[in-house]
C-alpha cells in the first residue's frame, strides 16, 4: 500500500494541480486557436494584407493557455520543485493546490475552445469588413472574462495556502 | 466638449458653378451634401425636379492609374520601410492640373508596357509546354516529320505508365515476324515508342498492341528531330524572355513617375468623389438643388462660398420635434479627442440625446487601463514606442491611427503612474535580481500597496472604482432626462437606484467604523421603496404597478453583477504583473555566473516583450468592455450617424501649407 500513500503525498497532489491547470488550459488555448487559425487561413487565402488583424483574432483564445501556466508555475514555485527546497506536504495542503490549479485549468479548457470558436465566426467580420476589427474583438473578449476570473480565484486560493 | 450643433443647409445652385463650388465645400471640409434620392421620390417636388445627370469624369481615369501604381509596385518596388509616411505636398503643386494629365499620361504607357510584358509571358509560356511535350522523344535520332514507305510503316506511340510494362510491348512486337517496337523513354505518366513496322501486318500488329494499351502519337508543325526542335524553341523563349526584361526595364525606368501617379490618384479620388456627390443631386435646367448639414460655427465660412458663386441658400437649426437626424460631430479638447476613438468604435451618440460620453469616459479609461498594467518601465516603452510611430508615420490628424497612438501614448503615462504606486518595474525586477543573482534582496518600496501582497485591498479599490463609474453613468442619464424636460423621470429611474448604490458605502463605512448599520438600511429603504413605487409608473392598475415596481428592483441584481464586474481591474493587473515576475524568476534561476546572466537577459527580453504586447491587448479589450456595458448601458443612446462632410481625404500624400 506503499504506492498508494506516496500517489497521495502532499506533493503529487499539489503538482497534480499544477500538472492540470497547464495541461487543461493549453489544452483549450490550443483547440481554440487552432479553431482560430483554420478560420484566418481561409480569410487570407482572399487577401493576404489581412494577416496581422487576423493573427490578433488568432491570439485572442491564446490568454488561457499562459494564464494555466502562471498557476502551474505560481504553485511549483511555492511548493519548492522550482527553486527549492522541496516542502514536505501534508496532503489535505496538497488538496488545495490541486483545487486552485483545477479551478484555472477546468475553466481555461471550456473558454479557450469556446473563444476560439468566436474568434473564428469574427473573421467573417475581417473579411468582408476590416475596419470593424475593434467591433469583432469584442466578442472574443466576452468569453475571456470567465478565464480573468478564474485566474483571479484561483491566485487567491494560491495566496491564501499556508505552506 | 459636446456634441456640434448642426444647420440644415438648403441652397440652389447655378449648374455651371456647381464643380468650382462642390471643391471649395471640399478645401472648407465642413459641408456635408446629402443625396437628393429621397426628394425625388416625393410627387410635389420630382415635378419640378430631375434627377441630374452628372458626366462622370475622374473615374475612368482612377482604374489606369491603379493598375500603374502596381505594375511599378510589382517591378520597381522600393523599400518603404517598416513605417513608412505620406509624401509632403503643397496645395498649388496638388492642385496642379498639368501634373495630374502627366500623371495619366504616363500611366498609359506604363500599362501598354504591362499589357506587352503579359503578351512576352503568355508567349513563353505557350513555348514552354510545347518544349515540354518534345522532352521525352529528346534520345531519338529520328526526325519527328518521318514519313512511312510503301513496305513499311513507321510511327510514334505512347503508353501509360501505369499499365502493362513496356518490356512486355517490346517483346510482344518481336514476337511478330517484321515489327519493332523501340522504347525511346519513360517518365511518370507514359512510355515513348518508336514502331516500325511491314506494312502487310500493320493492323495486326497494331491490335495486339493496343490491346496492351499502346496509342498513336501524331506531330505537327514539326520538322527534324526532337532534340533540334528543343534547342530552337530554347534559344525562342531566350529571345522572348530577354525582349520582356527590355520592356521590364522600361517600366522600372519609370519608377520616378510614381510620386505622381499617387499624387493623381489622391486628386482624382477626391473628384470622383464630387462626381459621386453630383450624380445624387436633383435639379432643373439651369440650376442644382443641394441639400445638406454644416455646423452652426461654420455657417460663415460657408456663407461667403455660397454668396460668391450666386446661390440662394438657406440655413434652419432643426428641432427637435424633426423626424430626420442630424449628423454627428464630436467636438473635444486635444486631450479628450483620442479617447474618441474608443466611443466610435461603439457607436457615435445619436444627436438628439445631445450628451458626448466622451469627457466622462476618457478619465475612467486612462485610470483603468493603468491600473491593469500598472508598471514603471512597461508604461515608458509603451508611450516611447507610440509616439516614435507617430513621428515616424505622422498619419492624418483625427485618424484612426493617429488617435490610437496618441491614446496609447497617454495610457502608457498612466501605466507608468500606476505602476509607480504599485511599485512595479518589469514586475518585481528588481528584487529578483538583487536576491536571486546578486545575493541581497533590494525592493522598491509601493507608495500605495503591493497588490501582490495585499490582492485583497486593490480588490477594494477595483469595486470602488466601479461604484463610482456606475454613479457617474446614472447620473449621465438623470442630467440628460432634465435637459430634455422629463425632471421626474430623472428621479426616478436613476435618482433612486442613486440612492440605492449610496448605501453601499454608508453600510461599509458604518461596518468599518465599527457603527451601527441603520444609517446605511435607512438609505437603501429609500432606494428600494422609491424604485418599488414609481418603478411601474405608466401601468394604471395599482396591483400590476406594484408587480412592475417589484420586477424593477430585481434590476438590482444586476448592479451587483456591474459592481463586481470591476474585479477584473484586479484581475488583469495581476496577471500582468504575475507573468513578469515569473518571467523573472524563470530569468534569475541561472543564478550570478556568466552562463546565469546571458539565459536572464535571453528570457528577460523575449519575456517582457511577451509580456507587454499579451497585456496590452488584453488590458485595451476589458478596459473597452468596461466602458462599453457597464458604463454606456447606463445611459448612452448608440446609432449616431458620423457627419461625412465633402473632405480632401488623401491617401499617399500629405498635403503641407505653402512655404514650409
Amino acid at each position: 500500500m506503499n504506492w498508494i500513500t506516496s500517489l497521495f503525498s502532499g506533493t503529487s497532489l499539489a503538482m497534480l494541480g499544477a500538472a492540470l491547470s497547464c495541461l487543461l488550459a493549453g489544452t483549450g488555448s490550443a483547440r481554440g486557436c487552432g479553431i482560430a487559425g483554420e478560420a484566418a487561413a481561409g480569410v487570407l487565402t482572399e487577401d493576404p494584407n489581412k494577416f496581422g488583424q487576423t493573427l490578433l483574432l488568432q491570439a485572442l483564445p491564446g490568454t488561457q493557455g499562459i494564464y494555466g501556466l502562471i498557476i502551474a508555475f505560481l504553485i511549483l514555485l511555492k511548493i519548492g520543485i522550482i527553486g527549492g527546497p522541496a516542502a514536505n506536504l501534508d496532503p489535505s495542503v496538497g488538496m488545495r493546490f490541486l483545487f486552485a490549479g483545477l479551478t484555472m485549468g477546468f475553466v481555461g479548457l471550456t473558454s479557450g475552445i469556446a473563444q476560439g470558436r468566436a474568434s473564428a465566426a469574427c473573421m467573417g467580420i475581417i473579411a468582408k469588413r476590416p475596419e470593424e476589427l475593434g467591433k469583432a474583438m469584442m466578442y472574443p473578449a466576452l468569453v475571456e472574462t470567465y478565464a480573468v476570473f478564474a485566474l483571479l480565484i484561483s491566485f487567491l486560493m494560491w495566496m491564501g495556502i499556508a505552506v | 466638449m459636446t456634441i456640434v450643433t448642426m444647420s440644415k443647409l438648403r441652397a440652389i445652385v447655378p449648374q455651371s458653378a456647381t464643380r468650382p463650388l462642390l471643391k471649395e465645400l471640399g478645401e472648407l471640409g465642413c459641408v456635408e451634401i446629402d443625396s437628393s434620392a429621397d426628394r425625388l421620390a416625393e410627387e410635389e417636388w420630382a415635378e419640378v425636379l430631375a434627377k441630374y445627370a452628372a458626366p462622370p469624369q475622374a473615374e475612368g481615369f482612377l482604374g489606369g492609374l491603379a493598375s500603374a501604381r502596381e505594375l511599378l509596385d510589382r517591378y520597381a518596388a522600393v523599400k518603404s520601410g517598416f513605417l513608412s509616411s505620406r509624401r509632403q505636398v503643397t496645395k498649388r503643386e496638388f492642385q496642379d492640373e498639368a501634373i495630374v494629365k502627366q500623371a495619366c499620361a504616363d500611366a498609359d504607357i506604363i500599362n501598354d508596357l504591362g499589357r506587352q510584358v503579359a503578351a512576352c509571358a503568355g508567349e513563353e509560356g505557350r513555348l514552354t509546354a510545347r518544349k515540354a511535350s518534345l522532352v521525352a522523344w529528346q534520345g531519338l535520332d529520328v526526325p519527328l516529320d518521318v514519313k512511312s514507305g510503301k513496305h513499311y510503316r513507321i510511327l510514334f506511340g505512347v503508353s501509360p505508365a501505369g499499365g502493362v510494362p513496356a518490356q512486355e510491348l517490346v517483346d510482344e512486337a518481336a514476337s511478330k515476324e517484321a515489327a519493332d517496337l523501340t522504347l525511346v523513354s519513360s517518365d511518370r505518366e507514359q512510355n515513348y515508342y518508336l514502331l516500325l513496322v511491314y506494312a502487310g501486318l500493320f493492323d495486326e500488329v497494331m491490335d495486339a498492341l493496343k490491346s496492351k494499351g499502346f496509342s498513336v502519337v501524331g506531330f505537327k508543325d514539326v520538322e527534324g528531330t526532337a532534340a533540334a526542335n528543343i534547342s530552337l524553341l530554347d534559344s525562342r523563349i531566350q529571345e522572348i524572355a530577354g525582349e520582356r526584361q527590355v520592356i521590364v526595364d522600361q517600366i522600372v525606368a519609370m519608377a520616378d513617375k510614381k510620386a505622381s501617379i499617387e499624387m493623381a490618384i489622391d486628386a482624382l479620388t477626391i473628384e470622383s468623389h464630387r462626381d459621386q456627390v453630383l450624380s445624387g443631386l436633383a435639379g432643373t435646367k439651369k440650376t442644382l438643388y443641394i441639400e445638406g448639414w454644416t455646423p452652426a460655427e461654420a455657417i460663415g465660412g460657408v456663407t461667403a462660398i455660397l454668396e460668391n458663386y450666386g446661390c440662394a441658400y438657406q440655413f434652419e437649426e432643426p428641432t427637435d420635434e424633426d423626424e430626420e437626424e442630424p449628423p454627428v460631430l464630436l467636438h473635444n479638447h486635444k486631450l479628450i479627442q483620442p479617447f474618441t476613438m474608443v466611443t466610435e468604435l461603439y457607436s457615435l451618440p445619436t444627436y438628439k440625446s445631445g450628451l458626448d460620453p466622451n469627457p466622462f469616459m476618457a478619465p475612467f479609461y486612462f485610470i483603468f487601463f493603468g491600473l491593469m498594467m500598472a508598471d514603471v518601465a512597461y508604461g515608458v516603452i509603451i508611450s516611447l514606442a507610440a509616439w516614435f510611430i507617430l513621428k515616424k508615420m505622422r498619419p492624418p490628424e483625427g485618424g484612426v491611427m493617429q488617435r490610437l497612438m496618441t491614446l496609447m501614448v497617454y495610457c502608457g503615462v498612466a501605466t507608468s503612474i500606476w505602476g509607480l504606486l504599485f511599485g512595479g518595474f518589469f514586475g518585481n525586477l528588481v528584487s529578483a535580481v538583487s536576491g536571486g543573482m546578486l545575493g541581497h534582496e533590494v525592493t522598491i518600496p509601493a507608495i500605495l500597496f503591493d497588490p501582490m501582497k495585499d490582492p485583497m485591498n486593490l480588490f477594494i479599490l477595483s469595486l470602488v472604482f466601479g461604484w463610482i463609474q456606475l454613479m457617474t453613468g446614472l447620473g449621465l442619464n438623470a442630467y440628460k432626462l432634465i435637459k430634455h424636460g422629463r425632471a421626474f423621470d430623472a428621479l426616478c429611474d436613476a435618482g433612486f437606484w442613486m440612492i440605492l448604490l449610496l448605501g453601499i458605502p454608508v453600510t461599509a463605512l458604518s461596518v468599518l467604523g465599527g457603527s451601527s448599520i441603520t444609517a446605511g438600511l435607512v438609505v437603501f429603504a429609500v432606494g428600494a421603496l422609491g424604485i418599488v413605487i414609481f418603478g411601474g409608473r405608466e401601468k394604471k392598475n395599482p396591483v400590476s404597478r406594484l408587480i412592475s415596481g417589484l420586477g424593477s428592483l430585481y434590476g438590482a441584481t444586476s448592479y451587483l453583477s456591474d459592481i463586481l464586474s470591476y474585479a477584473r481591474l484586479l484581475a488583469l493587473g495581476l496577471a500582468s504583473a504575475v507573468i513578469a515576475q515569473v518571467m523573472n524568476t524563470m530569468g534569475t534561476l541561472g543564478g550570478g555566473s556568466v552562463v546565469g546572466w546571458f539565459v536572464f537577459l535571453l528570457i528577460f527580453a523575449i519575456g517582457h516583450t511577451f509580456n507587454v504586447v499579451i497585456n496590452i491587448l488584453g488590458t485595451y479589450v476589458h478596459t473597452s468592455r468596461l466602458q462599453y456595458i457597464e458604463f454606456f448601458g447606463k445611459f448612452f443612446e448608440p446609432g449616431g450617424r458620423p457627419f461625412a462632410p465633402l473632405f480632401n481625404k488623401t491617401k499617399y500624400i500629405e498635403i503641407i501649407k505653402e512655404g514650409n
